[in-house]
């Protein structure tokens, strides 16, 4: 199903909005937890591995976005 | 290798006189991982450590304190024989020795720094022409000496009654004590600070080039200090490290028995040894007469209660030899349970062939293979260190990559083996079998670029075989203790397959996509899932149209598979319910990565193609051909060994990620502690 001509700079436009805001929100997230985490490693070295998926938990939502953004871009035509 | 290496409870009691050969031979045995005994437990002392420990715990002191005044860093460790004699001799020599240096390398600091601040102190007064006794003792003056940031004018229009001198950013104002509040709130307010004047008389300038002289003589005797203190080190830092080693192996001896249990005549010693080990055990010990080693509980089945943990024997992994790197991905995480499966199985085939689908290049697997053998060459004598295991997994990443890459992309370094159908552009359409002119009998069943949507249905496939493995083996785990924890795994494990088969359903929409080629979850719905009962709710707002209804069955499947769960586990596990699908969907990182890397490749590519190589090529000029190729290739490399650090490194944190968060937490408990032997010396960790 591909929008009507005139929808689709709007389209276009949500889809940069959909990536730069997931990958801010995730960005934000990481730089909170990756900052408490190297605190954690500095005490403990042997939290690495407990502490590396924390981490990247929040990547989950830039990619949640990056699929949203695929399927909005099967709304534009070529 | 599903589970951790089996252990037996050994009990060793033996008459006190023996106590010493017992830690010895317990010591070189290397079997035993003792278990504390608390004090007073069942009525027991603990023992007091061999005559020996507190003169080796006082020398170690000693060793340790010249170590670090010689800044000594742990170099490769010298075989223990090597250091013979009278330790405690030696290191008292030594230190007393050191000590005086120490003393003396301090002092002269000390002194350096009291030296640098007057300095700092007198250095602005040496740019003005009056000597120290002038900037004091007036009844009837203020003196303002002070930092400016500039030149400061106009202090006429304060008063005329003043004398000022000035050199570059120092500035000395004499004004009589009337005038003084106003002068000051005037350069107050102009940036200026005043600094106090060194005590002492005479002209700064000579005080001044005094002061730095003697800096200079001090300087030479720490210099002369620190140089007297590397000699030391360079001849002492051989004898030391091996001392250390050796003293550090008599303390844990000496101390021993403050971990074992004792009466007035006899010792008790408990711990865990490896079943297949015990009669090792009981051999080794056994030459001793008097001593008597036994067999406390044989662990049998997994009879697991929440409170028994602490009696849990330590853990051992043991797989077959190559797969062992493995391990340390599952120890980075935490030691499996004793009653657990040991997950390094899964992790064996998961980890590298999530990595092998993120890379997805032939190019750039190969290159990792043979990087990776070089290296692991390289590195035959080092110690399996958290490096070394990364790397056998990494060169498992590697072949899975290759494959991935021949048999299923299509494509090396960026560029496919086939140009897509639809590519119009020069730099599109190059491929490999047109740059090597054979026609690669390989066809990619999935072009990166051009089947996104198929791949992020490929992540859902992967997604629901990783998950559905997570969910039986925790089933395996909680089957020997507990059947509602079993139950409430079967339930998830059917809403997992609900969610998976609405999802596929979804994606089989249409049986040719845009390009006319079959979609991925077209093929997934009738070929594997074609057993499925079709029938279902058609629900075309959402993209379920009457060729592809929501089916009855998988609704059954979501609806049972809550029904189970709530009367499993509770009603809190209904909000993971959402969870389980941002699991699912978590995987689609698999395609994200995957596809960013190939563009980054195709992009780089591009560049230089279109700027360096295809100018040269139509130039027809000789000189251009070479120039633009060696120009061309050499950026290219560039180019390519950041698209291939880059990916390498988000392959591995990712795939580590579904390993560590979509994967372990549907199963792994990980409350165990590692087996470590009484003799063992403690390996750095990570």
């Amino acid at each position: 199903m591909v929008a009507p001509a005139e929808a689709q700079g709007l389209i276009g436009m949500a889809i940069a909005l959909t990536v730069a805001g997931t990958g801010l929100a995730t960005a934000w997230a990481e730089k909170v937890i990756g900052a408490a985490s190297v605190g954690a490693i500095a005490e403990k070295p042997e939290l690495f591995g407990r502490v590396l998926p924390l981490v990247v938990i929040p990547e989950t939502i830039v990619i949640f976005g990056l699929i949203i953004a695929f399927l909005m871009l099967g709304q534009l035509g070529t | 290798m599903l589970r951790p290496v089996p252990m037996t409870r050994a009990l060793i009691v033996g008459p006190r006189d023996k106590l010493e050969t017992t830690v010895e031979s317990l010591y070189n045995l290397k079997l035993v991982h003792i278990v504390d005994h608390r004090e007073g437990e069942e009525g027991l002392e603990i023992g007091r450590p061999l005559p020996t420990a507190s003169e080796a715990s006082e020398i170690l002191v000693k060793l340790r304190s010249i170590a670090s005044v010689l800044q000594l860093v742990e170099t490769k460790p010298i075989p223990t024989e090597e250091v013979a004699g009278d330790l405690r001799e030696k290191i008292l020599s030594l230190e007393l020795n050191i000590s005086e240096e120490d003393a003396a390398k301090k002092k002269t600091q000390a002194l350096l720094q009291d030296l640098n601040r007057k300095i700092d102190e007198v250095r602005p007064f040496a740019q003005l022409p009056l000597s120290l006794a002038d900037y004091r003792g007036y009844d009837t003056l203020e003196v303002f000496v002070g930092k400016i940031a500039g030149e400061i004018e106009g202090l006429d229009s304060v008063t005329r009654d003043y004398k000022a001198f000035s050199a570059p950013g120092l500035l000395a104002v004499f004004v009589p004590k009337p005038q003084a509040a106003a002068v000051r709130d005037f350069l107050t307010q102009r940036g200026f600070t005043s600094i106090p004047v060194p005590e002492g008389e005479g002209d700064p300038r000579e005080i001044l080039s005094d002061l730095l002289a003697e800096r200079e003589r001090w300087e030479a005797r720490l210099k002369e200090v620190e140089q007297r203190l590397d000699t030391l080190r360079e001849r002492y830092a051989g004898f030391l490290s091996a001392a250390k080693a050796r003293l550090e192996m008599t303390v844990e001896k000496a101390e021993a028995p403050l971990r074992f249990a004792v009466t007035d005549h006899t010792f008790i010693v408990e711990g865990w040894v490896p079943t297949e080990s015990f009669e090792k055990l009981e051999s080794g010990l056994g030459r001793f007469p008097g001593l008597f080693v036994t067999e406390l509980e044989q662990d049998h089945a997994p009879e697991h209660s929440e409170e028994s943990t602490t009696a849990d024997p330590p853990v051992m992994l043991r797989n077959p030899k190559p797969l062992r790197p493995f391990e340390m991905l599952v120890n980075l995480f935490s030691t499996p349970d004793y009653h657990e499966i040991d997950p390094t199985f899964i992790l064996i085939f998961t980890f590298p062939i999530f990595f092998g689908l993120m890379v997805g290049d032939a190019g750039y697997g190969l290159v990792w293979m043979a990087y990776g053998l070089w290296l692991i060459r390289r590195w035959k004598n080092r110690p399996w260190d958290f490096w070394k295991n990364l790397l056998v997994t990494l060169i498992w990443g590697g072949f899975w990559s290759v494959l991935f890459g021949v048999f299923f992309f299509g494509e090396a370094f960026g560029i496919p083996f086939h140009h897509p159908a639809l590519a119009s552009t020069r730099v599109a359409l190059l491929d490999w079998s047109g740059i090597l002119g054979v026609n690669i009998p390989l066809h990619a069943p999935l072009e990166k670029l051009e089947q996104i949507t198929d791949f992020i249905v490929l992540s859902i496939v992967a997604a629901y075989v990783h998950l559905a493995i997570g969910f039986v083996v925790g089933l395996v785990n909680d089957m020997g203790h507990s059947r509602k924890h079993a139950l409430g795994k079967v339930a998830w494990l059917l809403i997992l397959t609900g969610f998976f088969v609405v999802m596929i359903v979804r994606s089989a929409r249409w049986p040719l996509d845009a390009e006319g080629r079959t979609p991925f979850g077209y093929l997934v719905w009738n070929k594997p899932l074609g057993w499925f009962p079709r029938a279902g709710y058609v629900y075309t707002q959402v993209g379920f149209g009457p060729n592809n209804p929501i089916p009855w069955a998988a609704i059954a499947l979501l609806v049972g598979g809550v029904g189970l769960l709530l009367a499993t586990e509770g009603p809190l596990h209904i909000m993971e319910f959402f969870g389980l699908l941002a699991n699912i969907v978590s995987y689609a990182r698999l395609a994200a990565v995957g596809i960013a890397k190939a563009a980054m490749a195709f992009a780089f590519n591009v560049i230089v193609l279109q700027t360096m190589i295809f100018p040269a090529l139509d130039s027809g000029n000789v000189v251009f051909l070479i120039l633009g190729f060696l120009v061309g290739i050499i950026i290219a490399l560039l180019f390519h060994l950041i698209v291939f650090l880059l990916g390498a490194v988000t392959a591995i944190i990712q795939a580590i990620r579904l390993n560590y968060v979509e994967f372990f937490i549907k199963f792994f408990r990980g409350t165990g502690t590692p087996f470590r032997p009484f003799g063992e010396r403690a390996k750095p960790e990570v």
